[in-house]
Formats: structure tokens, C-alpha cells, sequence
């Protein structure tokens, strides 16, 4: 581990490695499973670029914070975790990822390259929704606990905030019964049926979002690698891997243009 | 060598094969021509939304197309740039990532060098040097070619392309995006000599163009012959469409003739869209035959954007040992005479 961050220490000043073992309780849970998967993780959906890599026991981390340079970075960042790791793509079951929402173009590239990645290596994919990511980080951080329910919200400019309310389990955090995920302006988010909710992400720095119900928010919470791996994990537990020709980005946001060309005579 | 090809820098998903020895393999094009039409112009963020859910089938159909496996591939090229930032980051992470995957070489490919390399793709090619006129919704250049990556810029428009001028006259004459090929239609009923409009930049030396003026000159025509609901009649608006194509294929022939006499070469090869258009295929034949001139350019399919030229244009420059790292670096504006020549 110290050889580790030796090596990249002098990479970047943004750059942030971690080589984990892991902690997850839901290895616990597995019990007598004795096959984990091998799974990669990559998140571009916001300013942050990570990725995470889970072989056998072991759990490798980057992480970059320079804006703006997902194209440049995530591919590079992928190869170095392989290497670090000692394996290659074809070593991996699956390839997992946020799906969204979060910002477009960011989202974009992250498929892009599972896209490319998964169907040059013959694996699987697992999109992992940002929000999910979130609360399930909210659980990593012990900012929430199990039974507890989270409120992730992200910004998705132009006023409106994405949402998603998550209880946290034993497992993986479930979306709240009656509820899923949205787009709307911040004041319009329901809260009225929850109380003591745990409130993450960029979202929460709406004054508008109500925080009478919350009892802890934590703004800079969002969506990462870590996070999803842990997700993915359950998820392909549960069979839930997908084709890569099936899975596309969830915008949530589908309202992208407006003014619609009247014509002048008919056709 | 075999490349696989990736087109994405705008509203049109391409994706081709091209084998060195063999030619081309497998092309194929999906158009999202119809989902833009009703916006009069490209929306980014669908064009974007389009490429990513259109790419891998493609990818699956020309591999079928061309009987291959993924082993059978030994690069692949992608568009990095010029064109829409958001459109060409999809086929440029997919395109570096699949070719990380399958441990082949990948190139970013310079998407004006594919459409002036797309002649290429003929049975009867072009020799270097030539005169390229590239001429597109997005583009209107000379450039001087000496050999594959040695350009000059020679002259460009200094406001709209002329493919932009067309489909903004379209506009005015409430014809469907894109405009060039409706224009053209609509031309063919057009009376000539009844309106005569003017030919810009034609009158002082250089190679550069300009569009603007035209389009105001098309605007104020339309106003002043339109009817009640804004419009002239149909015989006057045919008669303007073939007034503003005659004014863009005349300028454009002009300032070629001129390029080749300031050159000194006698080819001229035209590429990109409006490249397609017929008249000026026309003008231009005759006006260079006259001068002991000739002058190429692709099939139609091959004019507008594809994934063969991009696939073409990357083999030779993979085949020069030329390759991209694994960081996917996209330019939305990129001059061409910053290419690196093929050693």
C-alpha cells in the first residue's frame, strides 16, 4: 500500500489512491458464496472522475478532482488500476457504472467508454444510479444508519434538483415505497412523509429544498466509484447485469429543447 | 490492414471498415436528419443522445456486413475533431476504449482531412497535389494539398458556410433542414435571369468568401415579393432558390479557378456536402475542362458525412505509425494546417 501511494503521489495533486481492503458487510451476508465477482467502476457524472476495481479480496481506488478532463483521464485512470491490480479486462465479470442522473455529457462519456470497454472484452454491465451511489455512500460515511432514510439530491441546474429518496437496509439502499426518482424544482420535493431523513449532495444547497425534516445534511456527498462498486456488487449477486447493448444513460432531464418550428404553408 | 472507422462530429452516426489491401469492407450511415428537421437545425444534446444509442449496433452490422470477428480488426480511427464537443466525446471514448479493449491501435482523425481523402475511396482516384474546396454546413475552405497532412489554408468564408447559407435560405423560403438538396430541387423550376444575386468577394483579389450578404440580399427579396402569409409564390420562390444557388455555385467556381491558378496544379478535388450538389459538380467540370483541368470528388453517399472516410484517412495514418494515447483528447475547432504530415 505505501509502494502504492509512493508511485502515484507525484501524479497529480488531485489525484487520490487507495488500495482497500475490503469492508463491506455484505460479504458477511454472502456467507458460504465463495465466488465474488471482479468488477470495475467508473463515475464521471459530475466534477469527479473515479473508478474502482474490485479483484478478489482487494479493492483498488482513483480518484481525480480536475474539472472538466473526464475524457482525458478516465481511460488512463482504468489502465493504471488494472495494472496496479494485476489483471486485465478479460478478468472482469462485470463492468459497473452511474448511469445517471447527473450531468449529460459526463454521463456520455462514462457509457462511452463501458460501451467500448464491455463490448471489446465480452462482460457484462451494471448501471448503478448516482443517487442510489449517494446514499449508499451516506451509509459508508456512518452519516446514515440502517432503517434511516436518505434524501440524495444533486443539482441539476436551470432551478430543478434531482432527487432520490433511499431507506438504507442491510444490503443496498431501496427506493422509499411510492416514491422514484425526479427532476422538479426544489420546493416541489415531498418531504412531508419522512422525518429525520438524512439529506446528501450538491442539491441541498437550495435554500427552497425544506430541511425541517432533516436532521443531518451533507452537501459535498456525491456520487462515486467507491460507492457504486459496493452496489454493483449486490446487484450482480442478484442477477442483475445487463447486456451492454440494452443500458443507455437515465437523463431524468428528457425536456431538452423547446421552440419547435411552426411552418408556414402546409405541406 | 483493417480500420474500423467512427463518425460522430455531428448530427450523422457513421461507421465503416476499410481494409488497405482490400478497400472498403462495410459502411454503414444512420441519418438523424428527421429528428433535427423540426428544429430547422441540429440540437446537440439530442444529436449527443442519438450517437450513443445508435453506435454498437452499428458497430455489430458492419462486422456482420464485412463477415469479420472483433480479431480481425487492427485499428480503429474516430473523429476527434472539428464538430459538436458533446457528439464527438461519444465516438471518440468509445472508439479509444474498444480499441484499448481489443489491444489494437486507435487514431483521432481530423474530420475535414476524412472528407478530403474521401475521393479516395473511388475506383479513379486523384493524385497529390491537388486543390481541395471543402465545402459543408460547416465549412467552406481552399486548401492546398501536397500530400496527405500537408495543407495550406488557401482562403475560407469569413462569416456562414455555404452549406449554412443554404439551409437558412431554406429557411426563409420555408423549405426543410437540411436545405441544400430542397433548395436544389426547388431550383430546377426556377426561371433563369429573373432575379440576379450578387456573387460575393468575387470582385476584389483573394481566396476567401463570404455568405452573409447574400443571405440578407435572399431575405429582403423574399420580403419584398411575399404575400399575405409571408411568402412569395411558388414560380418566384423557385425563381429566388435558383437565383441563391447560381450566386453560391458561381462564387465558389470563381475563387477555385482562381486557387488553381495560383497553385499552378491542375486538380481540383471537392468534398463535404454541398459537394453533393449537382450544379456545382456541373459548373465546375465544364469551367476546368476549358482550362485543361479536372475535377473529383466522391459518390454521393460519401459527400455528406460517413464513417468510410474516417476509416480511410485513419489507416494511413496508423499505417505511418501514427497513434493516439489512451487519453481521449477531442477539438471542436482544429485547423487543418496543424496536422502532422505522414512521415
Amino acid at each position: 500500500m505505501s509502494e502504492c501511494f509512493a508511485h502515484f503521489a507525484s501524479c497529480s495533486k488531485f489525484l487520490h489512491v487507495f488500495h482497500l481492503p475490503i469492508y463491506s458487510t455484505i460479504y458477511s451476508r454472502i456467507g458460504d458464496c465463495t465466488f465474488m465477482a471482479n468488477i470495475l467502476a467508473l463515475d464521471t457524472s459530475g466534477e469527479s472522475c473515479t473508478v474502482a476495481l474490485r479483484i478478489e479480496s482487494n479493492l483498488f481506488y482513483r480518484r481525480s478532482d480536475e474539472a472538466r478532463q473526464h475524457t482525458k483521464l478516465l481511460l488512463p485512470l482504468v489502465d493504471e488500476l488494472l495494472s496496479e491490480a494485476g489483471v486485465s479486462l478479460n478478468d472482469l465479470d462485470a463492468i459497473a457504472f452511474g448511469c445517471g442522473p447527473g450531468s449529460f455529457t459526463g454521463l456520455r462519456i462514462c457509457l462511452g467508454v463501458v460501451q467500448g470497454l464491455a463490448f471489446g472484452c465480452g462482460c457484462k454491465v451494471i448501471p448503478v444510479s448516482t443517487l442510489m451511489a449517494m446514499a449508499q455512500g451516506a451509509s459508508r460515511e456512518g452519516v446514515a444508519e440502517v432503517g434511516q432514510t436518505v434524501v440524495a439530491a444533486l443539482d441539476a441546474r436551470m432551478s430543478e434538483i434531482y432527487t432520490g429518496i433511499y431507506r438504507i437496509t442491510d444490503t443496498i439502499p431501496k427506493l422509499a415505497a411510492g416514491t422514484q426518482e425526479c427532476v422538479s424544482p426544489p420546493a416541489e420535493v415531498a418531504l412531508d412523509d419522512f422525518s429525520g431523513v438524512i439529506g446528501v449532495g450538491s442539491g441541498w444547497s437550495y435554500s427552497e429544498l425544506s430541511r425541517e425534516q432533516a436532521v443531518t445534511v451533507k452537501e459535498s456527498l456525491l456520487p462515486d466509484a467507491a460507492d457504486i462498486i459496493v452496489v454493483a456488487e449486490e446487484m450482480w449477486q442478484q442477477g442483475l447485469a445487463q447486456d451492454v447493448m440494452s443500458v443507455e444513460p437515465v437523463y431524468l432531464r428528457n425536456e431538452v429543447t423547446w421552440k419547435k418550428r411552426e411552418r408556414i404553408r402546409a405541406q | 490492414m483493417r480500420v474500423l472507422g467512427i463518425e460522430t462530429s455531428c448530427d450523422e452516426t457513421g461507421v465503416a471498415i476499410y481494409d488497405s489491401e482490400q478497400g472498403l469492407l462495410a459502411d454503414a450511415l444512420y441519418s438523424q436528419v428527421k429528428l433535427h428537421a423540426e428544429y430547422g437545425g441540429v440540437v446537440p444534446e439530442l444529436a449527443s443522445r442519438d450517437h450513443v444509442r445508435k453506435l454498437l449496433p452499428m458497430i455489430e452490422s458492419v462486422l456482420k456486413q464485412a463477415d469479420l470477428t472483433t480479431g480481425h480488426i487492427d485499428g480503429i480511427a474516430y473523429t476527434s475533431g472539428p464538430g459538436l464537443i458533446g457528439a464527438l466525446m461519444v465516438g471518440a471514448c468509445f472508439g479509444r476504449s474498444l480499441a484499448y479493449a481489443w489491444g489494437k491501435p486507435a487514431i483521432g482523425v481530423h474530420h475535414m482531412e476524412g472528407h478530403l481523402l474521401a475521393p479516395m475511396l473511388e475506383d479513379n482516384p486523384p493524385e497529390f497535389p491537388f486543390v481541395a474546396l471543402l465545402v459543408s454546413g460547416g465549412h467552406t475552405q481552399l486548401v492546398q494539398v501536397e500530400a496527405i497532412g500537408q495543407y495550406r489554408l488557401l482562403g475560407e468564408s469569413l462569416d456562414d458556410a455555404a452549406g449554412e447559407a443554404f439551409d437558412k435560405a431554406a429557411k426563409m423560403l420555408d423549405l426543410d433542414y437540411p436545405g441544400g438538396p430542397h433548395i436544389a430541387r426547388l431550383a430546377e423550376s426556377g426561371t433563369s435571369g429573373r432575379f440576379t444575386f450578387p456573387r460575393p468577394m468575387v470582385d476584389r483579389p483573394g481566396l476567401d468568401f463570404s455568405f452573409s450578404g447574400l443571405k440578407t440580399f435572399t431575405l429582403n427579396t423574399v420580403a419584398a415579393h411575399a404575400l399575405d402569409d409571408g411568402l412569395p409564390d411558388d414560380q418566384t420562390c423557385a425563381d429566388i432558390a435558383h437565383a441563391f444557388q447560381e450566386a453560391v455555385v458561381q462564387t465558389l467556381a470563381i475563387k477555385c479557378r482562381r486557387a488553381l491558378s495560383e497553385t499552378g496544379y491542375k486538380t481540383l478535388v471537392i468534398a463535404g456536402g454541398v459537394s453533393a450538389n449537382i450544379r456545382l459538380r456541373d459548373v465546375l467540370v465544364k469551367e476546368l475542362a476549358r482550362v485543361g483541368g479536372s475535377v473529383f470528388y466522391a459518390r454521393h453517399q460519401f459527400c455528406t458525412d460517413n464513417g468510410a472516410m474516417i476509416a480511410y484517412a485513419g489507416c494511413q495514418r496508423l499505417l505511418a505509425g501514427q497513434q493516439d494515447k489512451l487519453a481521449v483528447n477531442v477539438k471542436p475547432r482544429w485547423p487543418m494546417d496543424t496536422l502532422s504530415p505522414l512521415l
